[in-house]
Parts: C-alpha cells; sequence; structure tokens
C-alpha cells in the first residue's frame, strides 16, 4: 500500500483511539485498535510490512500520549515484525492465529512499555498492571479483532494474491 | 528472496533504532519541537472527530426523548454544582471561623480565595477543551487545546466547576496533557473536610481513588468530602477531590485507607480550566501544627473580642 495511503488510514486509526474511543469505554476499558490493525496485517501481509504500519500508527500515538515518547512506537514496530516472522515461519493461514495473536500481542506491547517505564524510574507494580489492565484490555483485543482482523483480509487478497490465508 | 529479506531485516534495525534515539531524546527534553510541530497538524483533526464521537456516545443512549432529558439534566447538574460550591464554601467558613476563635494568635487564612476561584470557574471564558485522552490502558492523560501561548505551564492544576481534575505535565505552544489524578503516578496531598485528618490521595491502574495513610487515630466515615489540602504547594487548598464511598481500617496497622468517589466525571470531559495565576502555598509561615495557613492576609484581620 502506498505510504500516501497509508499514512492518512494510520493518522485516521490514530484520531478515532485518542478521540472518539475514550468516549465509549467498555467496562471501563479501552480497545486498542492501532495494535489490532498490526497484529491483523502482521498475520496478512509479507514479513515486514506490519512493523512500518507499527512505526507510523506509533508515532501518532505517541504525540498523544502522556508516556514519553517512543515507546508506543518501539512496541508496535517489534510486534509488527515479530508477529509477522511468526505467521510466515510458523502459522500461516491458521484459524486460531487472530485470537491468539492479539492476546499474546496485547501482553508483550504492556510489557516493554511497562519495562520502559520501569527503566525510566516509574514506580510500577507489575503484578497490578497485568491483572487488572493487560489481562481485561486482551479479551477485549481479541473480542474486537474479527472487526479489523476480516476486512483488512479482503483488502491483503487483493495487495498479495500470491499468498495463501 | 534473501536479499529482499535482508532489507526488511534493515528496515526494521533503522527503524528501531530510530524509535529509540526519539525516545531518549524525549527523555532529555530535545524532543519538544518536533511533537509541537506534529501536534500543531494533528490537533484540527482531534477536534473534527470529537465530534463524531459525541455522535457515537449519543447512539449508546436507549432512551426515546434522549435530547429532552439531557437539557433537563444539564441544567440540574449546573444547579447541582452551584450548590456544591456554596456548600462547601459555607463548611470551609464555618471550619475557618471556629479555628479562629481558638487561636487568638493565627494568622487568618485568605477568605477570598475560596470566592475568587469559584468567580474564575464559572466567570473565566478562557476554558480549555479537550481534545483528546491517552491512547493507552496503561496511562491517564487528558490532552488540552491550551499550552505556552496560553500561558500555561507545567505543574499548573487542572480543575473544573466539579472538582479537581489533575496536573499539566507537557505543554507545547497550543497543547498540553494533564496527568488525570485517577491516574496511578498521581499523588495529591488531601484533608477530610469534616475532621481535618490528612491523607495523600492516589490513583489505581483502573483509575480508581484511594486516600491513604490517613493515621489510625484520625476519625473518617462514608460520605466525609475530601479536599486538597495544600500542603507541599502542587494545588490550592480546599478544592474538591471526591467523597468517601468505603473505609478501610485495621488496628494492625499504622495507617487506614478509603475509597474515594470523584466528583468529576472523567469519562466525560470536555471543557477544564488550567489555574495559571495559582500562587503555592507558603508553608513556611504556617504555624504547626496547624496545616492551613497560609501567606499574608489581604485584609485587617478580626480584633479579638
Amino acid at each position: 500500500m502506498p505510504l500516501w495511503i497509508l499514512i492518512p488510514l494510520l493518522a485516521l486509526a490514530a484520531i478515532i483511539q485518542i478521540t472518539i474511543l475514550p468516549q465509549v469505554p467498555i467496562l471501563g476499558y479501552k480497545p486498542d485498535l492501532a495494535l489490532a490493525l498490526v497484529v491483523a496485517w502482521a498475520l496478512l501481509a509479507p514479513v515486514g510490512e506490519a512493523a512500518v504500519w507499527g512505526f507510523i500508527v506509533g508515532v501518532f500515538l505517541d504525540l498523544a500520549s502522556g508516556l514519553p515518547f517512543g515507546i508506543h512506537t518501539l512496541a508496535l514496530t517489534m510486534l509488527g515484525w515479530l508477529i509477522g516472522w511468526g505467521q510466515a515461519t510458523f502459522f500461516r493461514g491458521n484459524l486460531l492465529a487472530p485470537p491468539i495473536a492479539i492476546i499474546v500481542a496485547t501482553l508483550v506491547h504492556n510489557v516493554i512499555t511497562l519495562g520502559i517505564l520501569a527503566l525510566a524510574n516509574w514506580q510500577i507494580n507489575w503484578g497490578d498492571y497485568l491483572l487488572r489492565v493487560t489481562l481485561p484490555s486482551a479479551i477485549l483485543n481479541m473480542v474486537v479483532m474479527p472487526l479489523v482482523y476480516f476486512p483488512l483480509q479482503w483488502i491483503a487478497h487483493r495487495m498479495h494474491p500470491q499468498l495463501e490465508f | 528472496m534473501y536479499a529482499s529479506n535482508r532489507n526488511r531485516s534493515t528496515i526494521l534495525i533503522f527503524l528501531v533504532v530510530i524509535t529509540i534515539l526519539a525516545l531518549i531524546l524525549h527523555l532529555a527534553g530535545q524532543l519538544q519541537p518536533f511533537e509541537d510541530l506534529a501536534f500543531g497538524w494533528l490537533q484540527p483533526f482531534l477536534r473534527g472527530a470529537l465530534g463524531i464521537g459525541a455522535s457515537a456516545q449519543a447512539m449508546t443512549g436507549t432512551v426515546a426523548d434522549v435530547t429532552a432529558l439531557r437539557e433537563q439534566i444539564k441544567q440540574l447538574q449546573s444547579q447541582v454544582t452551584e450548590l456544591a460550591i456554596a456548600r462547601v464554601r459555607i463548611r470551609e467558613l464555618e471550619s475557618e471561623n471556629t479555628l479562629l476563635r481558638q487561636q487568638l494568635a493565627y494568622k487568618q487564612a485568605n477568605p477570598d480565595f475560596d470566592i475568587l476561584g469559584a468567580a474564575v470557574l464559572q466567570s473565566n471564558p478562557d476554558l480549555a477543551r479537550v481534545v483528546g485522552q491517552d491512547p493507552s490502558n496503561l496511562a491517564r492523560y487528558v490532552i488540552i487545546d491550551q499550552g505556552s501561548a496560553e500561558g500555561v505551564k507545567n505543574g499548573m492544576p487542572v480543575v473544573t466547576p466539579q472538582g479537581l481534575v489533575g496536573r499539566v505535565t507537557a505543554t507545547g505552544t497550543h497543547w498540553a496533557k494533564a496527568l488525570l489524578i485517577t491516574d496511578s503516578a498521581s499523588s495529591v496531598n488531601a484533608v477530610v473536610q469534616s475532621t481535618r485528618a490528612t491523607g495523600i490521595v492516589q490513583g489505581d491502574v483502573n483509575g480508581n481513588l484511594t486516600i491513604k495513610y490517613v493515621p489510625q487515630g484520625e476519625a473518617i466515615k462514608t460520605g466525609d468530602l475530601i479536599l486538597t489540602s495544600g500542603m507541599g504547594g502542587g494545588f490550592p487548598k480546599r478544592l474538591v477531590i471526591g467523597q468517601v464511598t468505603d473505609v478501610r481500617k485495621h488496628d494492625i496497622e499504622l495507617f487506614q485507607e478509603a475509597s474515594i468517589q470523584p466528583t468529576v466525571d472523567f469519562a466525560r470531559l470536555e471543557f477544564v480550566l488550567v489555574l495559571k495565576k495559582f500562587t503555592p502555598a507558603d508553608i513556611t509561615q504556617e504555624p504547626t501544627p496547624t496545616p492551613t495557613a497560609v501567606p499574608r492576609p489581604t485584609r485587617t484581620p478580626t480584633p479579638s473580642p
């Protein structure tokens, strides 16, 4: 997908996550639209493309976040690459891949974020965050993942017909 | 294919290096110009998206005559806010009156602050609009559309007529980010309005508020109003934080704590006010053990009877 289409699209996703999703929380949690996009594209596209998606959407999220700049960008870029490599190597086309990938990605994303904050001398209660934030967020992201995955699958079919899903 | 994979790895390494450099620059405080420029471009889109967000919020309602009911609720909330502010002022004035009568050498607190504060909140047209919130569930920040050009600086308190919202932690030219008091990184020195017991209000990972480190001997009960104490100079005193909903007290512990229901509805923040004229309390002039004395009174102290 050319950058002149990709950047505005990912900017729109980030804007939705910053403005609209916080106004309609589900049981007090916001679904991570940006993470779902990156994970879904990592499962559908050639290795490396989702890393670029993660970088672009991460920059927009970091601009709006109160956390140190670069946290979202780093986490999403690395996840985009890792999941893309994993799907190409181990589980391309597996129906269980999207829900499992988003749960693992939510965990890894939060661990990276909290790890960087801990390195920056923030006081982090790991147990509290992982049990009371990460776990519910992962379940919520898994529920909304189909809303992101199937439209992207349709797009991926047209862009990369040589790949099997 | 090998060359293609190698190119992708190179791109990935490049992106990761750029990101780590950005993180280091941010921590060193050198990324401000870039954030300012980028956020300046992004802000109009955030404002536009807010309108869609408001519609999405409206669609989740199930009552038929939503518009009329909302208007009615808005009017009632406005009345409740005015009454709540008046009630807080009255109780504070009563408490202050009692204290002054008990300690004749007491330096009179400036009662005009309450009036000024309420007037500022009610009449100040320079309200800041909330244009976004932190995208993560791990942190609780809001983004407002006022920045250094409007006189906003780091550390300034952010409030609404309902009570304390948080504190500015980052500023740009026309934007600022405020840490909410419901964030786990937030701590506010507080006092129980009825008993003057002191404690520290902290947020937790789920955005709940708790007042901690209240000495065991102090009285605190469900329904008590929690205000800022002004200690530490981070916030002005007598700003409403919330109301106690549950007290947890164990004889084997040094301190007791209580859950607080905040008076501000953080899920529906639209407009806030940054206290730009706030002067931190000069705690060096406070007599011990009273925690509420403030710098020089602006009017003649009441003569002793």
